[in-house]
């Protein structure tokens, strides 16, 4: 018999405290082990409980869940998820920045109406959360300091742009992804002759957050795809929640947005974005599939490799949820299999030959 | 609705509540105090909570309104705002609207309509600032914060030791840091941040403050934070320029500062109303078995039963004990509104008042303080608005032009004493007793008989006023004699002290519980009935008593020679005809104080002292005068309690 997941709920409010402990109580895996409703009391239950994951609100009196992270982290092996609201994105990255391991949106309304979804939503990312290796918390956050430090010269050193489109990278990431994009990008400057188009899955009203958030930590310009949007050199284009994202269009290419089915149950998918990117630049592509759920990029990872492009997968240590490199990896997607910290490394080596060739 | 939902939704009504009342003591203490942004944080957090907490139970308008109130505490956080009483005055208006949203909400109602407000709150939120510039040139004294120099105030050392047994010295040391953060800027820490993050130091650090606060405030601040054994602040540097510095003390000093509870402080266990009055109902039972099986032991005659009974004694004493101390909540709790009362109040009617609470955390049971917040809110009145000149009057009357209204609880023996204290123009006894004498209270000969308190107590008969014009706050002369009469319901007593020219000092002495007493026990009409023993000054064997007729009315004399209204307990509640006044043979007499009066009532017989639980009168006998409930005695019969209050007003 599996044993079961030991939940530490804290919030707040008693209301969300008492209606996440009866959610959670439902699935018999999970047992809510106790609740605390501040930062203070979170580290001392987190002590006194040893709970394998913490569900963490982020205002909170005394002490916030923010500011109580690195303690919950350094103090016990719990795995955090976020338990974030809707207007505040960028305290979310921050949070995951510094090893809280997924976050969740709280509905921005009816909770208790919608409850039965709200607890299969939390309870699967509480279940994946378990499953990380607790010692992959401290490795995020650690790389998150370390990166910080990195781009200030990068960004000194190349101040120019490049002119060209070499290559088009294109990168697929979910679960863990936006501390790993940040990690990336650190290590990519806007001189390299390349653009880039990303697909992070992520709930509506969180990806110009993220593009800002990652323009910050180099000087590559992040900004969500637009229909039409020419593809320019130095410039990354995030998917926008909702639509799938597609690059077309080989003389001018440009991106599009296209409503269509979700694939793989997301929307965007990076499976589209890189089959497209596959039939658009054929051997100028760099296909990245980074740490997440799922399998989604396995695919279209496969087209980049068939068609002559260079292929890169996160390595399990590395990987918050090592399970959509793993997928591509099986496809035989990957030919390269790195750690988080080499894939900027990999991305630059393959600008440089595909920049020679 | 399912089960659930209706659980959520009292979780909801209660904590929304909590929420409210934080957010409203944080505005007005951000008023007060406009340098510390301690209580922005609370407001932020409040509104951010309730935002959360709406939304969960889908209600749409509340979380809109509540979501934009956060939007614009944030930008106040951010120093994006000043703090004027234009965003306090609109952040209360907000609260208020969220009281009356939830309650439509929850009702399923459609009725409240905030988008105006909605929309006032965007505005300020987007043009706060252009709005801070505009009024700059009339310079608040408050906001000063906001502005970019940021280097007003004196320079700190703030040192700071924790406790030995601290665990989470680096949490405790990072929450220090922010809490002064507050109050101004953190210049620098030793050690380092870093190294304090890294618990990498022994039990003390340091940090360098500047701030306008004084060292008490700082004090204050961080002594609040859990695990602080020590603090020393010592002033490094004092403020560069304006305030000139006089002697030592060269700070100004800012405006006293209310404390700002703390969300956390205010939750505790929730225990619904209805479980804790079954509890003291079902103690209430307890009591009432015991004694009978102490009748039955002692009819028996075993020792063995007695033992065990007194055993049981014991026991239940400490049951009922603790269940009564569940039903003791601080005062705090229906104090907590009355400062935004005050505020509105005072500005209202153009008054300058500032106001204090003490004692918060002074118990009282539930039912008795259910009772005394309506009371309260009119010695409040009547302070604020007879008392407390207008600020000309007060200055030609070389006082601070600032009046001052205090409100204290103190806790007594078994009493709880609440004060109402003002410093304004206090009560004239001569004008009072001309009054009286006009409108035919009292007698003027009788001046002599009446003590100066006794005076001031007749402001409490019904009729009498003696505010020049009634205004619509108060002084029409039916609030006093409400208040009295409420307070002695509650078998509490009022009195008055006041100087003219000085102030007025209103005290409240209530009992610390109501549920049980201690009842003397009569018979009449071959019922018995329970007297609270409070109220009985004296009993009169029938060998003691001395009647004579004043009148055409019985009177009994009493031991001093003064004589009192003799009534009949059987004529009084009518289980007897209206005629027969007199005293019959073998029957005794209870003096009973109510008010400054005392009354002898006769009664058949005495039955005993006990220790009764009042259960409330069914609605059918609401409206009957001179009963305070009943009671269910050992053998199981039942014992009307009489109110002394009212028992002697019936058919006067």
């Amino acid at each position: 018999m599996r044993s079961t997941i030991k939940v530490l709920v804290v919030d707040d409010s008693a209301l969300i405290r008492q209606m996440l402990s009866r959610a959670l109580g439902i699935d018999p895996r999970l047992e809510v082990v106790g609740t605390a409703r501040n930062g203070v009391e979170a580290i001392e239950k987190a002590a006194q409980l040893t709970p394998d994951v913490i569900t963490l609100d982020i205002e909170m009196p005394e002490l916030t869940g923010i500011e109580a992270l690195p303690h919950l982290i350094k103090a016990t092996p719990a795995r955090v998820v976020m338990l974030s609201s809707l207007d505040d994105p960028d305290t979310t990255y921050q949070a995951l920045a510094k090893g809280a391991v997924d976050f969740l949106v709280k509905p921005k309304s009816g909770v208790a109406t919608s409850l039965t979804e709200l607890s299969e939503m939390l309870v699967k990312k509480i279940k994946t959360a378990y499953r990380i290796d607790p010692e992959h918390r401290l490795r995020v956050s650690n790389i998150a300091t370390a990166s910080s430090g990195e781009l200030g010269t990068s960004a000194a050193d190349a101040p120019r742009i490049a002119t060209k489109i070499g290559r088009i990278v294109a990168i697929a990431s979910s679960t863990g992804g936006p501390p790993a994009l940040e990690n990336v990008f650190s290590g990519l400057t806007a001189a390299l002759p390349a653009t880039y188009v990303v697909v992070q899955h992520l709930p509506a009203g969180f990806t110009a957050s993220l593009a800002r958030r990652l323009s910050r930590v180099t000087d590559i310009r992040v900004e969500e795809g637009r229909s039409g949007d020419i593809l320019k050199p130095g410039v990354a284009y995030l998917a926008p929640h909702g639509t799938h994202m597609r690059v077309v269009g080989s003389n001018t290419p440009r991106i599009r947005l296209e409503e269509g089915p979700p694939v793989h149950g997301v929307r965007p998918a990076a499976d589209p974005l890189l089959s497209s990117v596959a039939e658009t630049f054929g051997s100028r592509s760099v296909g990245v599939v980074l740490t997440g759920m799922g399998s989604d990029g396995a695919l279209g990872l496969k087209q980049i490799r068939d068609g002559g492009g260079e292929t890169i997968a996160q390595d399990e240590k590395s990987s918050t949820v090592w399970g959509m490199p793993r997928a591509a990896i099986n496809a035989g997607a990957a030919e390269h299999v790195v750690a988080l910290e080499q894939v900027a490394v990999e991305i630059r080596r393959a600008l440089r030959e595909g920049d020679a060739s | 609705m399912s089960d659930d939902m209706s659980a959520y939704k009292d979780v909801f009504l209660s904590e929304s509540a909590e929420y409210i009342q934080a957010i409203t003591e944080g505005l007005l203490a951000l008023e007060s105090n406009p340098n510390d942004l301690e209580p922005v944080e609370t407001v932020f957090r409040g509104a951010h909570s309730l935002k959360g907490m709406a939304a969960a139970m889908g209600y749409g308008r509340t979380t809109e309104l509540t979501h934009k109130m956060e939007s614009l505490m944030d930008t106040v956080r951010q120093r994006q705002q000043s703090i004027d009483s234009s965003l306090i005055d609109l952040m209360l208006r907000a609260v208020d609207s969220v009281k009356e949203l939830i309650d439509d909400e929850s009702s399923d109602g459609q009725a409240v309509d905030v988008t105006e407000l909605v929309e006032a709150i965007v505005e300020r939120t987007e043009n706060g600032a252009s709005a801070k510039e505009a009024q700059e040139e009339d310079a608040a004294p408050a906001a000063p914060r906001a502005s970019a120099e940021g280097e007003a105030g004196s320079l700190w050392t703030v040192s700071v030791t924790l406790n030995e047994a601290c665990v989470l010295k680096a949490v405790r040391a990072y929450m220090t840091i922010k809490r002064l953060g507050h109050m101004g800027t953190v210049v620098e820490t030793h050690p380092s941040a870093r190294q304090i993050e890294d618990e990498d130091f022994d039990r003390t650090f340091e940090v360098i403050l500047r701030t306008r606060e004084s060292r008490e405030a700082i004090e204050r601040a961080v002594s609040a934070i859990s695990e602080v054994d020590a603090i020393e602040v010592t002033r490094v540097e004092a403020e560069p320029a304006v305030v000139v510095a006089s002697k030592d003390s060269g700070v100004s000093e800012p405006a006293p500062r209310r404390t700002v509870p703390k969300l956390a402080e205010t939750q505790t266990v929730r225990i619904s109303i209805g479980h804790l009055d079954n509890m003291v109902n079902l103690v209430g039972e307890l009591v009432i078995i015991r004694s009978r099986l102490d009748k039955i032991a002692h009819d028996l005659g075993s020792t063995e039963l007695a033992e065990t009974l007194g055993i049981l004694e014991q026991v239940s004493a400490e049951l009922q004990h603790e269940v009564m101390q569940t039903r003791m909540v601080p005062v705090g709790n229906i104090f907590n509104r009355f400062p935004r009362m005050v505020r509105d109040l005072t500005r209202d009617l153009g008054k300058d008042v500032s106001f204090e609470m003490e004692g918060l955390d002074i118990e009282l049971d539930r039912t008795v303080l259910d009772e005394i917040g309506d009371p309260i809110v009119h010695l409040l009145r009547n302070s604020i608005d007879h008392g407390v000149e207008m600020p000309e009057a007060r200055i030609a009357a070389g006082k601070p032009e600032r009046g001052s209204v205090r409100l204290t609880a103190q806790r007594e023996r078994d009493s709880v004493k609440v004060i109402v204290t003002d410093d304004g123009a206090g009560m004239d006894a001569e004008r009072i007793w001309q009054k009286a004498v006009e409108r035919g209270l009292v007698s003027a000969g009788e001046r002599d008989s009446y003590s100066e308190q006794d005076v001031l107590l007749l402001t409490c008969s019904p009729g009498l006023s003696t505010a020049k014009e009634a205004t619509k706050v108060s002084g029409r002369g039916v609030g006093m004699d409400v208040v009295k009469g409420k307070i002695e319901y509650l078998g509490g007593t009022l009195s008055i002290r006041s100087r003219p020219g000085e102030g007025t000092q209103m005290v409240l002495t209530l009992p610390l519980t109501l549920a049980i007493i201690q009842a003397l026990l009569v018979a009449s009409s071959g019922q018995v009935f329970a007297i609270p023993l409070a109220a009985v000054s004296e009993v009169l064997s029938p060998g003691e008593i001395k009647t004579k007729t004043v009148d055409g009315s019985p009177v009994a004399v009493l031991r001093d020679g003064a004589v009192s209204s003799l009534y009949r307990l059987d004529e009084v509640i009518g289980t007897a005809p209206h005629s027969k006044r007199d005293l019959l043979p073998g029957e005794h007499v209870v003096l009973m104080e109510s008010g400054d009066r005392i009354n002898a009532l006769a009664v058949q017989g005495l039955v005993g002292r006990q220790e009764v639980v009042i259960k409330p009168l069914s609605p059918l006998f609401k409206g009957l005068r001179g009963l305070g409930g009943a009671t269910v005695l050992g053998d199981g019969r039942v014992a009307l309690i009489l109110d002394p209050r009212t028992l002697f007003s019936m058919g006067a």
